[in-house]
C-alpha cells in the first residue's frame, strides 16, 4: 500500500509524464463543470509508458497517473467518490483513485498465487468491491470480495464457476453478479499463453454475490468462443462479447444475448461480410440504459457495431480504427475511444463517427465513467 | 562448451546450402498475397522435411549410438531449428491454433521451465510416448526441450545424458511431436489458401507480422541480452538458444527467412504501389545485416563476454535497427500500414 508521500512522488512523476500533453495541468479538476462528462481509462503514452488517465470532455487536458503495469478495465463506486482501475491479466494490483482530486488513494495487491483479470464492480451500497481473480496454481477462477470501508481488505473468495472469469457486472436486482467466463487457462510462468484451447469451457454465469451460489449458466455455441466482456440493461438483458480461439477463416457469432428474467439465451449473428470483418474478436460492450441499443467494439476489424438488443438486429456498423472503450452518451449515442488517441461520439442515426477530441495517448480496452 | 561451438560452425554451412537450394523453388506469382502464400508454404515444407530428418536422426542415434551419429543429431537439430527461425515471422493463420508457435519454441523462459519440465519427465515413471508429450505443456514440446537434451552443460555430465534410454525416449517423443506439428502447419496453410487470397486485410496483416518479428528480434532477442533493455546488464542467458550457443545463428536464420519468404511478396506490393525504391532500400538493409552476421560466431555469449566482441555485436545490432526502421517506419508509412494498440494486443 502506498503512503501519502508516495502519492506525491507519483504526482510529480505524473507532471513530467504529462508534459507532452497539450495544455495539461496536473492540478486535479476538482472544479469540474457538472455538465461535462468525466472519464477514466487505462492508456499508454506514445513512448510506451503505462498510465491511468482521467479526462474531462471539453475541459482541461487529461490528468495522468503513471503505473508500472498495463491496466485494463475499471469501475466507479456508486457515490462517485472512488474509481478503481485494474491491472491487465496477469495483473497484480488494482488502483483506487479519488475521483474528485484525481490522485491515488491506495493500491491493492492480488496476493501470492493470485492475479487479477482486469475487471471489477461495486455492490449497490458501495461497501463491497468484487473482482475476477485467477488462483493460478490450480487454475480456479475466483471472485474476490473486498471491504471498501476497511481499506479494500480482502474478505472472501467466491467460486467463479470455472476457468478464466473476465468481466463482471452487477445485475439490476442488486444481488446477482453477471460473469463472463472466458474459459482460457493461463499461468504467469507461461506469459499469456493459452494453455487449454482444446478443453476450454466458456460460459455466461449469474452468481449470488452473498452466497456465491450459481443461479444461471449458459454456454456459447462453440467451446472456443471465449466469453469476455458484457453489459447489463436496466431490465436485465445481458449482451456479452466473444473472442473466438479457432481458425481465422471460421466466422462464428461473437455477440450473445441473455434475457435473464425469461432465461432465454441466444446469439446475434451479423450479416456475413460484417461478421467476417470483425476478425473473431470483440473488446468492449456498452448498453445504453435509455435506448434499446448496445455498442460492441471490434478493434481487430476496426469496426464498432450497434445492435438493437431487444430485436436482436444490426442497426449499423461504423469504421473506427483500433476502437477500444465504449460508454453510453446522450439519448442513444455512445462515446468510443481508440488506440489512435481519439475519443469519438457515435450515434445510431449517423453513418460516420464524430471525433470529439484527440490526445497523445493510446486508449486501452475499456472506458470507466464517473457516476 | 567446445562441442556446441563446433555445432554452430556446421550450422552456418548448412544454412548457406539451404539458401542456395531454395532459391529457384518459388515460381513467380501474380499478386503479393499469392507470392507470400507460396513462399511461406515453401518455408513450412522445409520445416516439415527437416523435422522429419531430426526425428530420423534421433531414432538412428538412439538405436546405434556413436560419435558420428551424435554429430549428425546435433546438425539435424540445428537444421530444423533454423527452418523454424525462418518462418517464425508468420504469426497468423494455422500457427495461431493451439499455441503452435509456443509449442515449437517456448521462449522467453525466465523461470527455466524447460529444464524443470524435461527433468520432471525424465524422472517420472509414466511411459513416454508422443501422446504423453501432446498433453505435456509447451515447455517440453519444442526445440528448447531437445536443445536441453543435446546441449545443456550440466545435463551432459549426468548419467541421464543421451543415449540413456529414458532420455532417448523423451527425445524421440518430442521430435515426433514437433514433426507432427510441422505437418499440421503445412497442411493447414494450404487449407487456408482461399481465405488468405480472398481477404484483403492479410496484405497489411502479413506486413505487420514481419514488423512484429523484427521488433522482437531487435528488442528481445538482441537488445535484452546485450543489456539495452531493463537492467542495463549484459546477460547471454536472456537470448534464445543460449544452451547450444546458436543465438546468432538463429537470428541469422530469422533474417534469411524474412528475406526469402517475406521480402519477395513485399517487393511486389511496393512495386504495385509505386514504391520500388523502398524495396531496394530494404534489400540493401538485408544485405548489410547478413554481411555482418557472416563473420560472426553462432553463439552470442562469446561476443557479450568481451569488449571487442561486443563492438562487433553492436555493429550487427545497428544494422538490425536500420533494417527494422526501413520496414517499420519507411515502408509501413508509405503503404499506410498501421499497428493498432488494441487491435494487436488486447485482452
Amino acid at each position: 500500500m502506498l503512503s501519502r508521500r508516495r502519492f506525491l512522488q507519483w504526482g510529480l512523476a505524473g507532471l513530467s509524464l504529462s508534459a507532452g500533453l497539450p495544455g495539461c495541468a496536473l492540478a486535479p479538476s476538482g472544479q469540474t463543470a457538472p455538465a461535462r462528462t468525466r472519464l477514466f481509462s487505462a492508456a499508454d503514452t506514445e513512448d510506451g509508458r503505462h498510465a491511468l488517465v482521467s479526462v474531462e470532455l471539453g475541459g482541461a487536458a487529461p490528468v495522468t497517473l503513471p503505473v508500472p503495469e498495463r491496466c485494463h478495465g475499471g469501475c466507479p463506486s456508486p457515490d462517485g467518490g472512488h474509481v478503481v482501475l485494474f491491472a491487465r491479466r496477469p495483473g497484480r494490483h488494482f488502483y483506487v483513485i479519488d475521483s474528485a482530486r484525481g490522485d491515488l488513494i491506495t493500491q491493492v495487491a492480488a496476493g501470492e498465487d493470485h492475479h487479477f483479470y482486469g475487471h471489477g464492480v461495486f455492490s449497490p451500497d458501495g461497501s463491497r468491491l468484487y473482482t475476477t481473480i485467477n488462483h493460478y496454481p490450480s487454475g480456479d477462477g475466483l471472485i474476490g470480495v473486498y471491504d471498501v470501508h476497511n481499506g479494500y481488505r480482502l474478505v472472501d473468495h467466491l467460486p467463479a464457476g470455472g476457468i478464466g472469469p473476465h468481466e463482471l457486472r452487477l445485475h439490476p436486482d442488486g444481488e446477482t453478479l453477471v460473469v463472463a467466463l472466458g474459459g482460457i487457462q493461463t499461468h504467469p510462468d507461461y506469459d499469456r499463453i493459452k494453455l487449454n484451447l482444446d478443453t476450454m469451457a466458456p460460459a455466461l454465469v449469474l452468481i449470488d454475490r452473498h452466497s456465491g451460489q450459481e443461479r444461471q449458466r449458459y454456454q456459447p455455441s462453440h467451446h472456443q468462443l471465449s466469453c469476455r466482456h458484457l453489459d447489463v440493461s436496466p431490465e436485465g438483458i445481458v449482451i456479452a462479447g466473444y473472442q473466438y480461439q479457432g481458425p481465422r477463416w471460421h466466422t462464428p457469432p461473437l455477440i450473445a444475448r441473455l434475457d435473464s428474467q425469461a432465461r432465454q439465451f441466444s446469439e446475434i449473428e451479423l450479416p456475413s461480410p460484417l461478421q467476417a470483418s470483425l476478425n473473431n474478436y470483440t473488446a468492449s460492450i456498452a448498453i445504453h440504459p435509455r435506448a434499446s441499443v448496445a455498442a460492441i467494439t471490434a478493434p481487430r476489424g476496426g469496426r464498432t457495431v450497434l445492435v438493437d438488443y431487444q430485436k436482436q438486429t444490426l442497426i449499423r456498423e461504423l469504421a473506427i480504427p483500433d476502437c477500444a472503450g465504449a460508454l453510453p452518451d446522450g439519448e442513444d449515442g455512445f462515446l468510443v475511444t481508440s488506440g489512435n488517441g481519439r475519443i469519438y461520439r457515435i450515434d445510431p442515426r449517423a453513418t460516420t463517427p464524430e471525433t470529439l477530441q484527440q490526445y497523445p495517448l493510446r486508449w486501452d480496452n475499456h472506458l470507466t465513467p464517473l457516476v | 562448451m567446445p562441442g556446441s561451438r563446433r555445432f554452430g560452425r556446421i550450422t552456418r554451412s548448412l544454412s548457406l546450402a539451404a539458401a542456395i537450394t531454395a532459391l529457384p523453388v518459388a515460381a513467380l506469382a501474380d499478386t503479393p498475397r499469392e507470392r507470400w502464400h507460396q513462399d511461406i508454404a515453401t518455408g513450412y515444407q522445409q520445416l516439415a522435411e527437416h523435422t522429419q530428418q531430426l526425428m530420423d536422426a534421433g531414432d538412428g542415434y538412439c538405436q546405434g549410438p556413436n560419435a558420428s551419429g551424435r554429430r549428425q543429431l546435433g546438425d539435424a537439430w540445428l537444421q530444423a531449428f533454423e527452418s523454424w527461425q525462418q518462418v517464425r515471422f508468420v504469426e497468423f493463420g494455422p500457427i495461431e491454433q493451439d499455441s503452435l508457435a509456443w509449442q515449437f519454441q517456448f521462449w522467453p523462459d525466465a523461470k527455466n521451465l524447460v529444464a524443470r519440465k524435461v527433468n520432471y519427465w525424465l524422472s517420472a515413471e509414466t511411459e513416454l510416448t508422443t501422446a504423453t508429450i501432446d498433453g505435456a505443456g509447451v515447455a517440453v514440446q519444442g526445440f528448447p526441450a531437445l536443445e536441453f537434451l543435446l546441449a545443456d552443460p550440466r545435463f551432459q555430465q549426468s548419467e541421464q545424458a543421451l543415449p540413456a534410454e529414458r532420455s532417448c525416449q523423451l527425445f524421440n517423443a518430442v521430435s515426433s511431436h514437433i514433426h507432427a506439428n510441422a505437418l499440421e502447419l503445412q497442411q493447414q496453410w494450404q487449407a487456408m489458401k482461399p481465405h488468405y487470397l480472398a481477404t484483403d486485410d492479410y496484405t497489411h496483416g502479413t506486413i505487420r507480422s514481419a514488423m512484429n518479428a523484427l521488433e522482437i528480434l531487435q528488442d528481445r532477442r538482441m537488445g535484452a541480452p546485450m543489456g539495452l533493455r531493463g537492467s542495463g546488464r549484459r546477460n547471454p542467458y536472456l537470448a534464445d538458444a543460449w544452451r547450444s550457443e546458436t543465438s546468432l545463428a538463429g537470428i541469422r536464420a530469422s533474417i534469411e527467412g524474412l528475406q526469402r519468404y517475406f521480402a519477395p511478396g513485399l517487393m511486389a506490393e511496393l512495386s504495385a504501389q509505386g514504391h520500388a525504391d523502398l524495396g531496394e532500400q530494404l534489400n540493401d538493409a538485408f544485405e548489410e545485416v547478413l554481411g555482418d552476421l557472416e563473420n560472426a560466431p553462432a553463439g552470442m555469449a562469446p561476443l557479450i563476454e568481451d569488449d571487442e566482441g561486443f563492438g562487433q555485436l553492436q555493429s550487427i545490432y545497428i544494422d538490425v535497427v536500420q533494417l527494422e526502421q526501413t520496414l517499420n517506419n519507411d515502408i509501413a508509412a508509405a503503404l499506410g500500414v498501421i499497428r493498432g494498440f488494441n487491435s494487436s494486443d488486447g485482452d
